[in-house]
C-alpha cells in the first residue's frame, strides 16, 4: 500500500503552478494518472521514486516512511527499490540487452534475466546493443529491466506513447499480461482511455497539479462530462472486437474500439460526436 | 644531435596527462550536474588559461613559487619542495595550463548524455561510484580521449609558461619548444628543424589518431 500526500511548486509550460495530491495505491494494484500534458503526472512518479523532492507531504510505502516533510525524513532513490520506465526507456547503450537486465539486479542471475526476456517476446536478442533494435523492441527491454529489478513499485511514464497503433494494441497486452503474472504495485501515466480501460484498476483524473477525479475507469470516462468534443475519422481498421478507429481531435490522435455495426457506417473524412455515454 | 629535450618534453606531457586525468574527471563529473552558485566562478577559472597569455600564468607562478615569497619559502621550508627552475614546478605550471583542454571535452561528454542513465541506474540502487564507472564514463569515451589527447598535445606545444618558470635548463627544463628557440638563437637551423620535425610528425600522428577512432574510420563498417 502506498500512501502518498505530495505538495510541489513546480513550472510548467503556462507558469508556475501548485501541485497538492493525495493518493492511496493498494498492493498489487495497477493504477493510472491520466490528464493533459503539464498536469504534474511525470513530477508525481519522480517525487514517488526520489528522483525529485517534494516540497512538503509525505510518502508512506508498506507502513515505512519515505518521506515526511516535518520531519525532514527523506529515503533517497537508491535505497527505495523503484523501477522506472522512462519515456526514453534509458537502456544502457553500451550494455547489451542481456546486460541492461544483469545489471537492474540486485544478484546477477542470467537464467532469470533470459527468462524475463522470452516472457516480453524477446528471445534471441540477448547479445543485441540497444541501438540496433525497433522502438517497441526497445521498450520491452526497459519493462524486462524494470521487471529484473523486482521493484516495490513499478512506475511507468506513457510507455506506449511513441509506439503505432499495432505495437501499442500488443503492448498493452503485455502489460496486462505483466500485471496478472508479476503483481507488482503499478503507477501508469496515460492519455489513452483505451489503454486505461484495459488495463487499470483506479484512476485518477489530474490537472493542473489537482485531482478532479478519481475512480474506476469505466465510471470515470462514462461520468466525465468535461469530454464532450468532435473528432474527425482519419482511419478505420477491422479487428478482434470490430474495428480500430482513429480519430483527430483538435491537435491529437485519439483510438477508440467499435461494434461491428457502427465501425461499417462510418468513412474516413467523417465528423463524429464523442461524448458521456448515455 | 642532443635527444634529452624531446624526451623531457613527452615526459612532462605524460605526467602531466596522467594526473589531468585523475584529477579532470571528478571536476568535469561535478560540472555538468551541479547548481551550485560557484559553478560559474570555478568554469572561468578553469578556462582562463585558453585566453590570457601564458607569460601572465608563467608570471605569476614565477612570483608565487618564488622562495623570496611566503608561499614558496613556505613550500620550501615544509615540503622541501623547489618548484622554480625546476621539473616539478613544471609539472605544476601545465596541469593549470592544460586543465581547461581536459575538463572541457569532458565536461560536456557528460553534460551530453540522457539525465534518464544516471536516474534509471540511481534507481537500481547504485552507488555513484558505481553510476560513474559502470554506466557514464563508458559512454563518453570518445570525450575522454579527446580530452587527453588535447592535453597531451597542449603540453608538448608549451613555450612560455615553461619559460618563465622553467627557464633553460638541461636536462630538468629544457623542453623540445625551448630547445628549438635556442638553437634558432644559435643560428643552429638544423638542429631546431630537427626537433620541430619530430615534434611536428609525433603530434599529426596522435591527433590523426584520435580522430580516426572517433570518427569510426577504424571500425568495420556495419550495415
Amino acid at each position: 500500500m502506498i500512501s502518498a500526500h505530495l505538495v510541489k511548486r513546480l513550472q510548467g509550460t503556462q507558469g508556475i503552478f501548485h501541485l497538492d495530491v493525495a493518493l492511496e495505491i493498494p498492493e498489487g494494484k495497477l493504477v493510472t494518472l491520466y490528464g493533459p500534458s503539464g498536469a504534474g503526472k511525470t513530477s508525481i512518479l519522480r517525487m514517488l521514486s526520489g528522483l525529485m523532492p517534494p516540497d512538503d507531504g509525505s510518502i508512506e510505502v508498506n507502513g515505512m516512511s519515505w518521506f515526511k516533510g516535518n520531519d525532514k525524513l527523506y529515503v533517497p532513490s537508491r535505497k527505495r527499490n523503484v523501477a522506472f520506465v522512462f519515456q526514453d526507456f534509458a537502456l544502457f547503450p553500451h550494455m547489451t540487452v542481456l546486460e541492461n537486465l544483469c545489471f537492474a539486479m540486485s544478484q546477477r542471475d542470467e537464467k532469470q534475466a533470459q527468462e524475463l526476456l522470452d516472457f516480453v517476446d524477446l528471445k534471441g536478442l540477448q547479445a543485441v546493443k540497444p541501438h540496433s533494435l525497433s522502438g517497441g523492441q526497445q521498450q520491452r527491454v526497459a519493462l524486462a529491466r524494470a521487471l529484473a529489478q523486482q521493484p516495490k513499485i513499478l512506475l511507468l511514464d506513457e510507455p506506449l506513447s511513441a509506439l503505432d497503433f499495432d505495437l501499442r494494441k500488443r503492448m498493452q497486452h503485455l502489460l496486462r499480461k505483466v500485471h496478472d503474472r508479476f503483481g507488482y504495485t503499478t503507477l501508469l501515466v496515460s492519455h489513452d482511455p483505451t489503454e486505461i480501460m484495459i488495463l487499470s484498476d483506479f484512476v485518477y483524473h489530474i490537472e493542473n497539479g489537482k485531482i478532479i477525479a478519481e475512480g474506476k475507469a469505466e465510471t470515470l470516462f462514462e461520468n466525465q462530462n468535461t469530454i464532450l468534443t468532435t473528432g474527425t475519422v482519419l482511419e478505420i481498421t477491422p479487428n478482434e472486437n470490430g474495428f480500430a478507429v482513429h480519430l483527430k481531435i483538435q491537435d491529437s490522435t485519439l483510438v477508440i474500439e467499435l461494434s461491428d455495426e457502427k465501425g461499417k457506417a462510418l468513412q474516413i473524412g467523417d465528423t463524429i460526436e464523442l461524448g458521456p455515454r448515455k | 644531435m642532443d635527444f634529452e629535450p624531446l624526451y623531457l618534453t613527452f615526459k612532462l606531457a605524460v605526467v602531466t596527462t596522467a594526473i589531468l586525468l585523475v584529477l579532470a574527471l571528478p571536476l568535469a563529473y561535478w560540472l555538468s550536474g551541479t547548481r551550485s552558485k560557484f559553478k560559474p566562478i570555478l568554469e572561468a577559472l578553469v578556462t582562463m588559461p585558453l585566453v590570457l597569455p601564458p607569460t601572465v600564468l608563467g608570471f605569476y607562478f614565477l612570483v608565487a613559487l618564488s622562495p623570496r615569497n611566503p608561499f614558496g619559502q613556505w613550500l620550501s621550508e615544509n615540503l622541501g619542495l623547489q618548484l622554480v627552475f625546476s621539473f616539478k614546478g613544471l609539472v605544476l605550471a601545465s596541469l593549470v595550463y592544460s586543465l581547461p583542454f581536459m575538463v572541457q571535452p569532458i565536461q560536456a561528454g557528460f553534460s551530453a548524455l540522457p539525465k534518464s542513465l544516471k536516474e534509471a541506474a540511481q534507481l537500481m540502487g547504485k552507488s555513484r561510484w558505481a553510476i560513474l564507472k559502470d554506466v557514464l564514463l563508458p559512454n563518453i569515451k570518445p570525450s575522454v580521449w579527446t580530452g587527453i589527447v588535447l592535453a597531451f598535445a597542449h603540453t608538448i606545444g608549451e613555450f612560455g609558461v615553461v619559460l618563465m618558470i622553467g627557464g633553460n635548463i638541461p636536462g630538468e627544463t629544457r623542453v623540445a619548444s625551448i630547445a628549438i628557440y635556442d638553437s634558432v638563437e644559435a643560428l643552429d637551423y638544423a638542429s631546431a628543424n630537427t626537433y620541430s620535425l619530430i615534434l611536428f610528425a609525433i603530434t599529426f600522428s596522435i591527433l590523426l589518431t584520435v580522430y580516426a577512432i572517433n570518427g569510426g574510420y577504424l571500425k568495420t563498417q556495419r550495415t
